[in-house]
């Protein structure tokens, strides 16, 4: 709708190093001393944490544009076809059978793998020789999704207590954990499906008109659906194996990012990562500062901020309507 | 999504029956009337260690999953349930006069145990000072009082005698009760306590709770000289991001394998974990 307001995009590219500035300064340790090796290490840490809210944040909020536009849905986002259900299995199963003591990367890789699996299965579940309808993919994805879900219950039902905790941290979510080496391959595997995205921009707007409209405007949209949807799950998948199951941004960054720059999908993807990369490292922020020493749970926190958020922007935007 | 919300809600729980030993139900009891033999099931480890340490195990007819000492006793003695959580069928089965638990996970599982006959008693084990007081509980509800006075009245001598050490200068000590994510003892926890016994200063000690979950930076500033760790080895600590700072890691001060039976139950055992706790606190 070209009547709603547009802002441009340099203040939020501002806001990167004044909000990643003020999260590096803020912590339960107070201001640390530059001067001492103690105190560079407490910075390390929160910049490190401040990293991987950047970067989860962007995929999360990345995969629930992919995934509005192709559902074609105001409420789809990026666990909405099974990624987050298949990669807590995974991860589930990783730390059941005990793979989580032997390597570092072993639930990480696990949660990734059967995210991507997952979504494979209900793409060929939805796709059954022919292209993927919109409805057959959500109803296929509810289905699995619910029986995966349903699978990690049996585990956790069986699962000895002492193992428990670590399944729990996977459905709240966390961003204190991730090694180094993995940070770095989920950023550089981020970065790289935000660029195919928006390159790809001018065909995911002509799909947002509907299937039939975009092949005529010259989309092959078969093709052009399953590759969005393995990019939206690769982002999603990315993000859980780097920080669990955070909720809510996949599911409002995206509005917000639509109310910033309008529903373009050649500046969609970029701005809605930037935005949900921000707002997660906010969050963060108040998760470990808020009651410090203690921290609580990051899912928490994204709900208790993005819902107020949330309803503040559907009040303005009740007349311009959610989708456009 | 409905499925993940009841899944939180599911494990959750099953956190909170993690840290059963901790809350306190304050229900009343009756001691029987009769002074025959009572037939008990304990649905928490640290009462099952009482119920035998008073030498009651005659009386004991069941107990929860979690109880795994001592293991003569516990071979032959069904299971009625897990930690707090009584499975009414098999409970039933083992025909008890009473059920005691240090808290119930379910308030009404403690109705329906009442409605199915069966007297219970909720017998606190928060701190080390609420282990004789239950001893004495357990001794008069099974009409052992003169064994638990002993062993009641031998753990308080051995707890005050702990409670006298001549230290100029206490360790700063983390005890990690697992890594992921970062949990520790707060100043409510029993831990807290033993900590202090063997002669450590637990950097978690000032916060008003019993186990919670710390931030990683806060360690890092805190900067303990000694970590204790209940699960995970003392490598994988080490490989934390900015954790080579620290002091315990840098004179490689990490203990690790450490008794948790011993560690984690605040049973009449307990106080042993102290003497384990001071090697690895004390240079």
């Amino acid at each position: 709708m070209s009547n709603s307001r547009r802002w441009p995009i340099w203040p939020l590219l501002l806001a990167v190093p004044v909000v990643c500035a003020g999260a590096l300064l803020a912590g339960a340790a107070g201001l640390p001393d530059w001067h001492t090796p103690l105190g560079r290490a407490v910075l390390e840490l929160r910049l490190h944490r401040i990293l991987t809210g950047l970067v989860v944040g962007a995929g999360l909020a990345g995969a629930g544009v992919v995934m509005q536009a192709l559902l074609r849905n105001p409420l789809a986002e990026p666990y909405v076809l099974g990624v987050s259900s298949g990669a807590g299995l995974g991860a589930a199963l990783a730390v059941f059978f005990g793979w989580s003591a032997l390597h570092l990367w072993a639930v990480p890789v696990a949660a990734f793998v059967t995210g991507i699996v997952t979504l494979t299965i209900v793409y060929f579940l939805a796709a059954r020789g022919g292209g993927a309808s919109i409805y057959g993919l959500l109803l296929s994805g509810i289905i699995v999704s619910a029986v995966l879900s349903n699978l990690l219950m049996l585990i956790v039902s069986l699962a000895p207590t002492e193992g428990m905790h670590s399944i729990l941290w996977w459905i709240l979510g966390n961003l204190q954990l991730s090694a180094q080496p993995l940070l770095l391959t989920g950023g550089a595997l981020v970065l790289g499906a935000l660029i195919i995205l928006t390159m790809l921009g001018a065909q995911l707007n002509a799909l947002t008109l509907g299937r039939e409209a975009a092949h005529h405007l010259g989309v092959r949209t078969g093709l052009m659906i399953a590759g969005c949807l393995a990019l939206a799950t690769l982002l999603a998948a990315t993000a859980v194996a780097l920080a669990g199951l955070i909720g809510f941004i996949g599911l409002i960054v995206p509005h917000a990012a639509r109310a910033w720059v309008g529903p373009d999908h050649r500046k969609l993807p970029g701005v809605a990562a930037i935005i949900g990369g921000l707002f997660l490292v906010v969050c963060d922020t108040v998760a470990r500062t808020i009651v410090a020493p203690q921290e609580i749970p990051i899912g928490v926190v994204t709900a208790l901020v993005g819902g107020p958020f949330f309803l503040a922007l559907l009040l303005r935007r009740r007349k311009g309507g959610w989708i456009e | 999504m409905p499925g993940k919300c009841a899944l939180l809600g599911y494990a959750t729980v099953r956190l909170i029956f993690l840290f059963m030993s901790i809350w306190i139900a304050g229900t009343g009891y009756v001691p029987a009337a009769t002074n025959g033999h009572v037939r008990v099931v304990s649905l928490a480890p640290s009462l099952t260690e009482i119920i035998c340490a008073i030498g009651a195990s005659d009386c004991l007819v069941g107990r929860s999953s979690a109880c795994h000492f001592p293991p003569e006793v516990v071979k032959r003695v069904p299971v009625a349930g897990d930690f707090g959580i009584p499975v009414l069928e098999a409970l039933a089965k083992c025909a008890p006069d009473l059920v005691v638990t240090v808290d119930m996970e379910d308030q009404n599982a403690a109705q329906a145990i009442e409605h199915l006959g069966i007297r219970h008693a909720s017998i606190p084990c928060r701190s080390l000072d609420d282990i004789p007081r239950a001893i004495r509980t357990v001794g008069k509800l099974l009409h052992r009082e003169e064994a638990a006075e002993k062993l009641a009245s031998e753990f308080s001598e051995t707890l005050t005698g702990f409670r006298n050490p001549k230290l100029t200068t206490r360790r700063r000590v983390f005890i990690e009760i697992w890594g992921d994510p970062l949990m520790t003892a707060g100043k409510k926890s029993f831990l807290n306590e033993l900590i202090e016994l063997a002669g450590g200063a637990n950097i978690a000690g000032d916060v008003a709770r019993d186990f919670f979950e710390i931030s990683s930076e806060t360690v890092l500033a805190r900067d303990p000289e000694v970590i204790i760790l209940l699960e995970g080895t003392a490598p994988a600590v080490a490989k934390r991001t900015g954790w080579q700072q620290m002091t315990a890691v840098k004179t490689s001060h990490i203990c690790s394998g450490l008794d948790r039976d011993l560690l984690e139950i605040p049973g009449p055992r307990v106080l042993q974990s102290v003497e384990l706790l001071r090697r690895c606190i004390q240079p």
